[in-house]
């Protein structure tokens, strides 16, 4: 291997005659022409991607030694202050040092297993060893020329620090104290050389078989929180958790870098990554940014170099038995124009304002898997066409899909800047939306993890609340409902089944009902009750946030809000606070009290309809009617009143007004609006026919009344249900006993 | 030689469908038994959500929606549901046993009357009774505890497997094997029974051991005469299934339509199941063919012993 290492740095050294802007501006993302959103009423204008600076830039070499499942990489990070007072310290991310033994934090909150049930193997541990560290301030703006020799070495006053639990077995995050300071707007260059163990996989990172999933693999710098224009640290929006020390006042620098934790693992800064992956030339290479150069080496190796500006992680994978696949997404053709004309006119804008980028797209995927193949690559592009609609174009010139072997499905369903992992087993019928919803979920993470570069850790619901909504509005724009398909030791029980489709916002609510109140949407990853009330919350009562601000809003409010909101923040890291603004500027009506309520505070939506009766008022007969009140006649000439009587309840903590449509038995309709505030409001009415129901209007019921069973009652009873459910009993019983029958 | 597995099971058919009285019988006693249950659920139901104005939407057709509302809501959880089925479970076993007693009785007889079905099978109960205490553990310890070894180990595999078909295949085979064992112990199981029933001065142990050897010394004959009943009683259970779910309940022809397919599912589940246990009891099962002397010389032997 030292002899590959070698041959690395003259690979390295080739390259280095090419000069390498000229492979960087080729490599830059294209940009939607700015200020489309100008048109939209409101003072609507975008900054984030012109105001753009790069704070960080990564020079790295790779070498994968398959036997040992080991990484062995050496490289230059080049950090800029970009904050407003001098930094003397530097604070990384080691994240594979969670897989080192059972005492991280990552293990104590995952109990070493993962949601899709595979074990850490003790025996197959990971871990990151930095083995050189060593910094020297960069002279101006010039690109000095770095010398190892006289760098200053980090390692001897290196802690590890645990500011999330205080853990002191914990060495995910690791502090490195400089001996000069970094003055705002000055650069550093730390040049390093590391050791990455991969763990046997069960927890995203790690191997199986012939199968590499290298990610979190390099000691990656953490966020320094930059002060704002009025001087002050610039926070993320949760709750006041200590990310990096206490929230001092005035102009401390700060660090933001958490532990990996169970439930999150992804905030840094946007850089320009350049990785030269060396592997055996029998793998196949998948990895962020696009691929700039290949060579050979006589020993049997290769060097594949990679290169992607404005991305936050660089990740890689290396199968051998994978099938790789090339295909595109092209505007000209995967972009249907009345969709595209349809979304312009919702956002306000012409459909010349929607233009798209071509993309290349590269699937990796099991040769078992071949045929979901198309499958997969119908889902990208169908994702590359609704998010860039939507929210602005994919700027990035590829994506890489991977499919794993089942084996690696832990490393399956995962995001990574221009990277993604899909998954799939056999057998998978169609119409059960797999590998296609997690392909578009994945996908969707490029906007919102990717592109936006929200806090995972401090705010995870900005990552797949909105991931989930907005994969879900594709879904359904491209393939209806999938069929909810119960299974029995992984063997799907369709056809028999293949009647139960659930839309994707029955899905949101029924997620939603395993933790309607635990916790709040919006909180930090780490700190949720358990990882039911995480998944409930972060992903699926968040994706109802949106989807009720959708219907408060209006959906053209609403679009133009979130293209807004993601075209302002691309590349850049908002908070809850900045999306909440995007929303309010574009609306122009305060969301305080709904952000308050919904978002910030364990808050659930709950109306009920009760006691609902109606009686017939006892009458009189007319005046000029006589004695005899035997007839017809007389009976239809009679006025006959019904007194209708309701409670309506509120039983969740939010309260909004509400209306409740009440029907008549002769068709008629009465609409009763109540502000909703107090615990419950009895409605009386008085009309010329018997009520038959009280529920609550559609339009204004709210998408986070997640119980519905409550939110109407009938006069009459509906003794269908009870024996449709009684008879269905029945059935499943007499067969339990038929089968018991079998064996006593 | 007694008869060939195919003309035991065809007898069985062919004495099923002539005397129809004894599956007819095990299929009432059966409903009369869960009913209590499903009026039970459907009042619950009714009371819960009767007068909601999702109510006509659920007679429909099964709203998993709105069941997985119910349960999270109404505090129907997993356990309520454990508790009440292993209750049911319980007086299942019993009646199941009596039933089971009642047809290995009648079987083969022409035209059997309904007091002559119910007096037998009450007549073998407490003999089958007793024999539950030797064949439920004998199951688990044969059956089910290497059934959940196999199975998890075949699992763990499956789960490293590098592919699909690997793990599939890994899959299916432990399924099958643990299959074949609960096959093989059943049916020497069902072969003590009709020796319990059939031959009531034998002794239990004796019982024992000559149901183990007639269905473990020719384990191919003993599946080929076990499997075929079995395998068409899922197979049907599945179908209906399949059928069942489609039929909504939205008024009330359409539940009385419902209503029938079911019974008509029992029925048919419950005449396999006599034809079944019929076909065993012409097999032979236990005046066998042979082994018996072996046997008795074992019996004599353990009797010197002890
Ligand atoms: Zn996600």
């Amino acid at each position: 291997m030292i002899a590959a290492l070698v041959l690395l740095t003259v690979a390295q050294a080739e390259m280095g005659e090419t000069p390498s802007s000229r492979a960087t501006v080729e490599l830059r993302p294209t940009f939607e022409p700015p200020l489309s959103l100008a048109e939209l009423r409101g003072p609507l204008t975008l900054s984030g991607a012109a105001n753009y600076e790069e704070t960080l830039s990564y020079d790295l070499e790779a070498l994968l030694e398959p036997d040992s499942a080991t990484v062995r990489g050496r490289g230059v990070v080049r950090w800029t202050n970009r904050g407003r007072v001098p930094v003397r310290e530097l604070w990384w991310h080691l994240y594979l040092n969670a897989f080192r033994n059972e005492r991280s934090t990552f293990m104590i909150e995952s109990k070493g297993m993962t949601r899709r049930g595979v074990r850490f193997d003790p025996r197959a541990p990971g871990s990151v060893e930095v083995t050189a560290l060593s910094a020297r301030l960069v002279d101006g703006a010039s690109a000095a020329k770095l010398d190892l020799t006289n760098g200053f070495d980090l390692l001897p006053a290196r802690t590890f620090e645990a500011p999330d639990d205080g853990n002191d077995e914990d060495r995910t995050v690791m502090k490195t104290p400089l001996p000069f300071s970094v003055a705002p707007g000055q650069a550093v260059d730390v040049s390093m050389s590391f050791v990455s163990k991969l763990p046997k996989l069960f927890a995203r990172a790690g191997y199986v078989g012939d199968f590499y999933m290298v990610a979190q693999w390099f000691p990656k710098l953490g966020v320094l929180d930059v002060a704002d224009a009025s001087g002050s640290p610039r926070m993320t929006d949760g709750p006041a958790v200590s990310a990096a020390g206490p929230l001092t006042e005035g102009l401390e620098p700060r660090w933001n870098c958490h532990q990996y934790h169970a439930n999150s693992e992804f905030f840094s800064d946007y850089g320009h990554y350049r990785v030269a992956i060396t592997v055996p030339d029998d793998y196949q290479v998948g990895a962020t940014g696009a691929r700039i150069a290949v060579r050979e080496h006589s020993d049997g190796m290769v060097t594949y170099v990679h290169e992607q500006a404005r991305v936050h992680d660089f990740a890689w994978v290396a199968d051998r038995r994978c099938l790789a696949i090339d295909d595109d997404f092209d505007p000209t053709r995967d972009v249907d124009a009345t969709k595209r004309a349809h979304v312009a006119q919702v956002l306000g804008l012409s459909p010349e304002d929607l233009g798209l980028s071509p993309v290349k797209i590269k699937l990796l995927i099991q040769p078992e898997h071949r045929a979901y193949a198309d499958r997969y690559l119908d889902a990208a592009r169908a994702a590359i066409q609704w998010f860039g609609l939507w929210y602005g174009a994919y700027p990035y010139p590829t994506l890489t899909i991977v499919d794993g072997p089942s084996a690696a499905r832990a490393a399956m369903g995962m995001e990574y800047p221009t990277l993604i992992t899909g998954g799939v087993t056999w057998p998978a019928l169609p119409g059960v939306g797999q590998p296609e919803s997690v392909t578009v979920h994945e996908f969707g993470h490029q906007y919102w993890y990717g592109l936006v570069g929200s806090n995972e850790f401090e705010e995870p619901w900005l990552d797949e609340g909105f991931t989930t909504f907005s994969t879900a509005k594709v879904l359904a724009e491209t393939y209806g409902a999938f069929a909810w398909v119960p299974k029995i030791g992984g063997v799907p029980l369709e056809p028999w089944f293949g009647g139960l489709r659930l839309s994707e916002e029955d899905k949101f609510r029924v997620m939603a009902l395993w933790a309607p109140d635990t916790d709040a949407v919006l909180r930090p990853a780490w700190l949720y009750r358990d990882a039911r009330s995480y998944t409930a919350n972060v992903y699926f009562r968040a994706a109802l946030v949106l989807s009720e601000l959708e219907r408060v809003l209006g959906d053209d409010v609403f679009a133009r809000a979130m293209r807004l909101y993601h075209l302002r923040w691309r590349y850049r890291h908002p908070s809850t606070h900045d999306f909440q603004h995007a929303l309010e500027e574009v609306s122009g009506q305060s969301l305080d009290a709904f952000f308050a309520n919904a978002v910030r505070s364990p808050g659930f939506v709950d109306y009920a309809i009760d006691d609902l009766t109606t009686r017939r008022r006892a009458t009189r007969p007319p005046a000029a009617s006589s004695f005899s009140s035997s007839s017809s006649s007389s009976s239809s000439s009679r006025v006959s009143l019904f007194d209708t009587s309701f409670v309506i309840e509120r039983r969740g903590n939010i309260a909004q007004a509400v209306s409740v449509d009440v029907a008549f038995e002769d068709g008629s309709r009465q609409s009763v609006t109540w502000d909703g505030r107090y615990r419950w409001h009895r409605v009386t009415l008085t009309s010329s026919s018997a009520a038959t129901s009280a529920r609550m209007a559609e339009a204004s019921l709210s998408k986070l009344d997640v119980r519905r069973v409550n939110d109407g009652q009938t006069t009459e009873r509906e003794w269908r249900a009870g024996a449709a459910v009684g008879t269905h009993v029945l059935a499943v019983l007499q067969v339990f006993a038929s089968l018991i029958g079998v064996l006593f | 030689m007694g008869p060939s597995a195919a003309e035991s099971l065809a007898a069985g058919l062919g004495w099923t469908l002539s005397s129809p009285g004894p599956a007819i019988w095990v299929v009432v006693v059966q409903a009369i038994l869960v009913l209590p249950w499903a009026f039970g659920a459907g009042w619950l139901a009714d009371d819960l959500f009767g007068r909601s104005v999702e109510a006509a939407r659920f007679a429909r057709s099964i709203d998993v929606v709105l069941v997985a509302e119910l349960f999270k809501t109404q505090a129907l959880g997993f356990h309520t549901w454990l508790v009440t089925l292993a209750g049911a479970g319980l007086v299942f076993v019993a009646t199941s046993t009596f039933l089971t007693g009642g047809l290995i009785a009648t079987a083969g007889a022409p035209r059997p009357s309904a007091r002559f079905f119910f007096a037998e099978g009450g007549r073998a109960l407490p003999r089958l009774l007793r024999l539950l205490g030797l064949s439920i553990p004998f199951f688990g310890l044969v059956v089910m505890l290497p059934g959940v070894v196999i199975l998890r180990a075949a699992d763990s595999w499956a789960e490293d497997a590098l592919s699909d078909g690997v793990g599939m295949a890994l899959r299916v085979s432990s399924v099958l094997l643990v299959a074949t064992i609960a096959a093989l112990t059943l049916a020497a199981i069902d072969a003590m029974k009709i020796q319990r029933v059939r031959k009531p001065d034998v002794r239990l142990w004796r019982v024992f051991r000559h149901g183990l050897a007639f269905a473990w010394t020719s384990p191919i004959r003993t599946l080929v005469l076990y499997l075929p009943y079995p395998c068409l009683l899922l197979g049907l259970v599945v179908a209906w299934a399949w059928v069942d779910v489609r039929i909504g309940r939205s008024g009330w022809a359409l539940w009385a339509l419902g209503l029938a397919w079911q019974q008509l599912g029992a029925v048919v589940r419950g005449l396999l199941r006599s034809a079944w246990v019929a076909s065993l009891v012409f097999h032979g099962w236990p005046e066998g063919h042979g082994h018996e002397a072996t046997l008795d010389t074992e019996a004599a032997n353990m009797k010197s012993e002890t």
